[in-house]
């Protein structure tokens, strides 16, 4: 059986949770949560592939949360979410090494499966549906 | 490096019809350095003043034609000329009508037989007073220019605040439509392949999604209602608004800087509509909700209150003569000793570079020009409250 990529999806907004989980429930396992504490214990609980999340967040910016998210298990692919392209708070991660590549909003699911595509295939141990 | 004063040459325009008066007052004046013009009648004085500005006139009163009284009337009429100062000079002997003198708008008066030294002090005095009011005057224009950059540099930071929170706004919407539709998309795809009806997962799915898309339409669709009351904002006709959807509107274009964090209470009362500015009106919402998310913020990074404790109350009632608006916040706070000085233009208590303190001043002048007021209230280091009064009858 070939195992679905797990995929953890951080946003404030509900509707944006909400769609995104519909759309890629088939495609991958999906974790969806606006809560970066809730978001660390799914990845300590989980064997987490991918970590997308909003830059633009109440209580911990995106940027915050990956950088959490690699002290917790490093070998995740990060990605952050953002429609704000010349935030230097993800310029920084991005030079860092802390964010790895930037999605843009709205979401481009074509460069998005792309991304995790290439990520788990050179991780081998798993392939996308 | 500006004008030396003291290299000018002064001019002085000497008006009698004496011929002995002409010569020793002018002799006497340009022993002194002053350049010394004469007149002989009312007409020649006037056609001298439009040849050659004097700094000041020296005017005999009883002249053939034209008397001093009548040219001095001519010249205050006159913009160009209604700033030179002007010595009336009269003789004891004549009639001399003080009164008539300043009312015609004479600075002062000498009677001769004069004392040298006493024409030579007055006329020194009155220029110098002329020429500070003309510094005063400059530097008052300066600052009038200068308060006007300042005001145009706080809008386009106020539009600045505006556009990224719009800009904000209808990313996240259209964000989920998108994802929304996508997943619609896949749907219906795999129902024409498949030729199979949906099953009740695929149904709840179907409604989940479609709502997503309307609720994110309307949510643009609010947005850009609240844009187009900033379109006209700088025109901005006067026009029967409702101060509850002027504050909704600035919820709106505000809602990304306190979804979790801060609660916000609407106590809306249903308030007659008011003739107002509406632009205007939400530019003041906004400065507001804004420093209160502020305050709060402060108040949770000093833990004065928890994260999740933020909170804004609004509330709108009507009498038979106003609608009151009342904004509390439970964030930091404002000292008594500064809370008569927050509505000062340029004052601020942020750091420099962070706004130019003139949001409030800004906000004081637009409730004034609709007649209202506003007040500010704060229990010390907990809370502020912001209270408005706008007359029924608006602006």
């Amino acid at each position: 059986m070939e195992d679905k990529a797990v995929v953890l999806y951080i946003d404030d907004e509900y509707l944006n949770l909400s769609a995104f989980e519909i759309l890629f429930r088939n495609k991958f396992t999906v974790f969806a949560t606006h809560d970066p504490r809730k978001a660390f214990e799914i990845v300590k609980k989980n064997e987490v592939d991918v970590v997308i999340a909003d830059q633009k967040m109440p209580m911990m910016t995106g940027v915050e949360i990956l950088k959490q998210i690699t002290e917790i298990n490093n070998s995740i692919l990060r990605i952050i979410h953002s429609g704000y392209i010349d935030d230097p708070e993800i310029k920084k991660a991005v030079d860092e090494g802390i964010a790895q590549f930037i999605l843009d909003k709205p979401l481009n699911k074509i460069m998005m499966l792309k991304m995790i595509d290439v990520y788990m295939e050179s991780k081998g141990s798993r392939t996308l549906l | 490096m500006g004008p030396d004063y003291s290299e000018k040459k002064f001019s002085v325009l000497i008006a009698d019809d004496n011929q002995n008066n002409l010569k020793v007052l002018s002799a006497m004046l340009e022993t002194l350095g002053y350049r010394v013009r004469v007149a002989k009648s009312g007409e020649q004085t006037i056609q001298s003043v439009e040849t050659v500005k004097p700094d000041i006139i020296l005017l005999d009163i009883h002249m053939p034609g034209m008397d001093g009284y009548e040219v001095c009337t001519k010249l205050k009429a006159t913009e160009e000329y209604n700033d030179i100062p002007v010595i009336f000079i009269s003789a004891l002997s004549e009639v001399f009508n003080k009164i008539q003198a300043f009312k015609v708008g004479g600075i002062d008066y000498i009677t001769k037989p004069f004392e040298l030294e006493e024409v030579q002090l007055r006329v020194e005095t009155h220029i110098r007073l002329k020429e500070n009011t003309l510094m005063l005057r400059n530097a008052l224009q300066e600052l009038q220019k200068k308060e006007e950059l300042l005001v145009q540099s706080e809008k386009m930071a106020a539009l600045g605040v505006l556009t990224s929170g719009i800009a904000h706004e209808i990313n996240n919407p259209v964000n989920f439509i998108s994802n929304s539709v996508s997943a619609l998309e896949e749907r219906v795809k795999s129902i024409i392949s498949d030729k199979k009806l949906p099953d009740s997962e695929m149904n709840d799915d179907f409604n989940k999604l479609f709502l997503n898309v309307a609720t994110g339409i309307d949510q643009i669709t609010k947005i850009v209602h609240s844009l187009r009351l900033y379109c006209r904002i700088d025109t901005d006709k006067k026009t029967g608004a409702d101060i509850n959807n002027l504050i909704e509107s600035a919820l709106t274009i505000m809602h990304h800087r306190f979804t979790y964090r801060i609660a916000v209470e609407q106590k809306f009362s249903s308030i007659p509509e008011i003739k107002c500015q509406p632009g205007r009106i939400s530019q003041v919402f906004i400065n507001i909700i804004s420093n209160s998310i502020d305050a709060i913020e402060d108040a949770i990074k000093s833990e004065i209150i928890k994260e999740d404790q933020g909170k804004i109350t609004i509330s709108t009632v009507s009498n038979d003569s106003h609608v009151n608006i009342k904004i509390t916040d439970n964030g930091a706070g404002i000292d008594k000793s500064i809370i008569k000085k927050i509505f000062d233009p340029f004052f601020t208590t942020k750091a420099v570079g962070h706004g130019t303190g003139l949001g409030l001043s800004i906000c004081q002048s637009i409730i004034k020009d609709h007649n209202g007021s506003i007040i500010a209230e704060s229990a010390d280091k907990n809370g502020t409250a912001i209270i408005i009064s706008i007359p029924l009858a608006g602006v």
